[in-house]
């Protein structure tokens, strides 16, 4: 019998929380998340992480810090906004969870444009020292399945 | 806790597992048969799961997933995923183990239109009372070329 426990009251209320100041790290109007806060969300060791966007993986936080400024230079971003939708789910299995989640991201360019895009957020989380730490993430857009001849 | 470091041969074994995994999803030009990759997943309703395939919300479920993955499969006539053990990685946290692969896809829509990408997936698996080891959640996915 699995022993997976769904949604628990207090695991939605404190994943939520910390989602939303998940959210809040990497939006930024100034063009810089606020790396401080996200690297107290990963774990402080090499693992893994997918993001939306190539490159696609990251060791890091520091492997995520180059890949930003080098996006950032390359879209001329100058702001970006991230926000949790309200469908959060959580799966607990002893002292680990994971979590789906959809966050609307909005990006805006130096020429004006703003792009706008639906990510879909798997963590898988750990719990240490009261805080709920990242150890694995995978962030995916739509398929980009590219056409041979495009 | 921390990452529990995995021996050799438990991570040869889930090693060995994913790429068998990747196989059962890689019919090439045959016919997909869900039957051959259904037995990786568990079956239970907090099965959770986000598919290659541009859906946006989680799929929950295994009888929910599956309807959604034959619906797909049954939109190729070809389907190809490429990956070597080196393209595995596999760690554990607690109770569970997490594996990610990176892979190549090749095929051909039934409508005649190639496709051809790079795909990851993330597994959560879970052992079950009988010692299977099981996938409780999903997450495949290519990411965009910016």
């Amino acid at each position: 019998m699995s022993q997976i426990k769904k949604n628990l009251t207090e695991d939605l209320t404190s994943l939520q929380t910390r989602i939303n100041q998940y959210c809040a790290a990497w939006t930024t109007q100034a063009g810089e998340p606020d790396w401080s806060t996200i690297e107290q969300l990963y774990a402080n060791e090499d693992l893994l992480h997918y993001d939306a966007v190539t490159p696609h993986s990251f060791a890091n936080v520091a492997g995520m810090k180059e890949a930003f400024a080098q996006m950032k230079k390359g879209l001329r971003l100058t702001s970006l906004e991230l926000k949790a939708r309200k469908n959060l789910n959580v799966f607990r299995r002893g002292d680990i969870v994971w979590t789906t989640v959809l966050q609307d991201i909005i990006a805006k360019t130096e020429d004006g444009k703003e792009l706008k895009f639906v990510q879909r957020q798997t963590g898988i989380w750990e719990e240490r020292n009261n805080n709920w730490i990242i150890i694995h993430e995978h962030l995916s857009a739509p398929s980009s399945l590219q056409d041979q001849n495009n | 806790m921390q990452q529990t470091l995995i021996n050799q041969e438990q991570e040869a074994f889930f090693k060995q597992r994913v790429l068998d995994y990747h196989a059962a999803w890689s019919p090439g030009c045959e016919q997909f048969d869900i039957a051959k990759a259904e037995h990786f997943y568990s079956q239970r309703p907090d099965l959770s799961a986000y598919d290659i395939m541009p859906t946006k919300e989680p799929i929950i479920g295994w009888e929910n997933y599956k309807a959604e993955l034959i619906q797909i499969m049954e939109g190729f006539a070809k389907f190809t995923l490429s990956l070597t053990q080196d393209d595995v990685r596999v760690f554990q946290y607690g109770n569970i183990i997490c594996t990610t692969s990176d892979f190549r896809i090749q095929g051909t829509l039934k409508n005649g239109q190639p496709i051809e990408g790079m795909g990851r997936t993330s597994l959560v698996w879970e052992l079950q009372a009988d010692g299977n080891w099981l996938i409780v959640h999903e997450h495949s996915s290519t990411p965009i070329n910016r």
